[in-house]
């Protein structure tokens, strides 16, 4: 038994004495002061106690409790405690602590007065518990916290850095832009729109972007575009609108949409892009007015021209007249390039506008083939044409367009070989399909212009300035072919000569 | 008979047609082309039907 409990006046009172030795027990630490005594002396403390200080009792009792704090005597929690024993007062105060051996715990201090019946505070009771674990989780929280809180502010800083960035982009691109929510609600839109559309930035924000203005954007199947683009991240490009605006009047839109993901902020938006074409497509319209206009106003003089040098050559051969044959000759093939050049201006003005008729009928591929062969072997005797691959099949197709397509790849095969003068067709046939390849050995083609020069009016840098042309020539053919539900496509290199070939369906649908 | 508003149309399809052999009308004027046709009653009638399709119907009418 410990002297303290050995040591109690026996009053009789077990209980008294079975409270003692609760206290002595326990696992918080308590000390009793004495406080009729000068400077606080501790008179009691428990095992607890000595645990949690290190120190032992012989070395406690009869000591003021601020050996506790080493030189650590600088807390704000020890004014908070003088004051409350000062006035006798209960008190709870967190104080850093100090084992024996030096180190710190954080020592959470209950005190409670005791008094006399007069009511005069007689002692003190501290409770004492070593919640160092628990502070210092709350602090390791805290420092987490204020690191979050830093990265938070980080991240925040650069997204608005970004933001402004990519706003002053926004603001400065020419195409009107606007964000759409996933319910097609907008949710910005740059100067450009507001201005192209006359619209007021306050009006159209938060609305539907099909009840803007006077509903002009309700169309059905860019409803249909718009609302796949997120499911699927399945975005547009070039889908063409033309409408009347109740504010700008009719206009020809080209329209591009994307999902936009920002990471960690959003990423069910659609950024749309619209352009004005109105412009650009009326010019495009007058210029194939012009080819138009142009090339039928050049077409009736030339038949004036070809009529009457016919005349005048057939003439000259009655009589014998052999003066001019040979210019007779240089000239009508001069008119027959002029006559299809004239021609294939004005096929593309009518494929630009839709206007040609094809007929298709079936017919001897061999027949087209030959027929176009003694065409260039008139207008061009020193070259040797031959025909190899399959001897014949019948194809369904428009025999007068698929000739012009022959006459025009053996042509240029003619044009594009000034020295080399074999040229060869072979013809093939593949699962339903009908394959002819011109081969030349001629100047051959760039790879960077194998796709351009079947574009309008492209032709090729090195070859414009060696050879005389358009280039609308290719472009007819490209479209016949596509017409025909085939491919046109060409396999050369520069000084190597070129093949061209293409495929159309033995049938058509 | 030639029908076309093209003069050199006309000037040079009568001349082939001539040195064929044809006794050739040519009429530039479309509206005087059907006076013509009535008084003249050719074997023949070349039009160019581009401009003058009201004509050829109302010939063909006739």
């Amino acid at each position: 038994m410990e002297d303290f409990l050995v040591n109690l006046p026996d009053f009789g009172n077990a209980d008294l004495r079975l409270f003692a030795a609760a206290l002595h027990a326990s696992s918080n630490g308590v000390v009793i002061t004495d406080h009729n005594q000068p400077d606080e002396p501790i008179i009691y403390c428990n095992n607890a106690f000595e645990n949690l200080t290190g120190y032992t009792k012989k070395e406690i009792i009869g000591h003021n409790c601020r050996f506790l704090q080493s030189e650590d005597r600088n807390q704000k929690s020890r004014n908070l405690l003088g004051a409350a024993i000062k006035n006798g007062e209960h008190c709870t105060v967190l104080l850093r602590n100090y084992k024996k051996d030096g180190r710190m715990v954080w020592n959470e201090l209950m005190i409670s007065p005791i008094k006399n019946p007069q009511g005069n505070v007689t002692h003190f009771i501290g409770i004492q518990n070593d919640v160092t674990k628990r502070v210092n989780a709350e602090n390791e929280l805290v420092e987490e916290r204020e690191i979050l809180d830093e990265q938070v502010r980080e991240r925040t800083h650069n997204l608005e850095e970004s933001e402004s960035y990519l706003s002053a982009i926004v603001e400065t691109i020419r195409e009107s832009l606007i964000v759409l929510d996933s319910e097609l609600r907008i949710l910005s839109a740059n100067e450009n729109f507001c201005s192209f559309f006359r619209e007021r930035y306050q009006d159209i924000i938060g609305e539907h972007l099909f009840k803007i203005g006077n509903g002009q954007w309700d169309i059905p199947e860019l409803r249909q575009l718009l609302l796949n683009i997120l499911p699927h991240n399945n975005p547009f490009e070039g889908f063409e609108m033309e409408n009347e605006f109740a504010s700008i009047g009719r206009k020809m839109l080209i329209l591009n949409a994307r999902q936009m993901t920002l990471k960690g902020k959003y990423q069910d938006r659609i950024l749309l892009a619209i352009e004005d074409i109105t412009e650009r497509k009326a010019i495009e319209h007058r210029k194939e007015d012009f080819i138009n206009i142009a090339s039928h106003e050049m077409k009736t003089p030339l038949t004036s021209i070809k009529g009457n040098f016919q005349l005048l050559e057939k003439i000259a051969k009655r009589n014998n007249d052999t003066t001019y044959l040979k210019g007779f000759a240089t000239a009508g093939k001069s008119i027959g390039r002029l006559e299809r050049l004239i021609h294939d201006l004005l096929d593309v003005a009518r494929m630009q506008s839709g206007k040609i008729q094809f007929n298709f009928e079936p017919f001897s591929l061999r027949k087209l083939i030959e027929d176009a062969v003694i065409v260039l072997e008139q207008s061009s005797p020193e070259h040797k044409i031959s025909i190899t691959g399959i001897d014949d099949i019948t194809v369904e197709g428009d025999f007068g367009r698929l000739e012009q397509v022959m006459i025009n790849l053996l042509s240029n095969a003619v044009k594009y070989s000034p020295i080399e003068k074999g040229i060869n067709i072979h013809l093939s046939m593949l699962s339903g399909y009908c394959k002819v390849s011109v081969t030349d050995s001629g100047v051959g083609i760039h790879k960077r212009d194998h796709k351009r020069i079947f574009e309008r009016f492209y032709r090729a840098d090195e070859i414009s300035e060696r050879f005389p042309g358009v280039g609308v020539g290719l472009y007819v053919c490209s479209q016949i072919i596509k017409e025909h539900s085939g491919t046109l496509w060409v396999e050369s290199e520069e000084e190597k000569g070129s093949v061209f070939s293409f495929t159309i369906p033995l049938k058509q649908k | 008979m030639i029908c076309d508003d093209e003069m050199d149309i006309l000037d040079v399809t009568g001349m082939i047609l001539e040195d064929a052999g044809y006794e050739v009308i040519s009429v530039s004027d479309s509206l005087k082309a059907e006076e013509v046709f009535k008084t003249e009653m050719p074997d023949l009638l070349l039009i160019d039907c581009g401009c003058l399709v009201f004509l050829v119907i109302k010939l063909l009418l006739h």
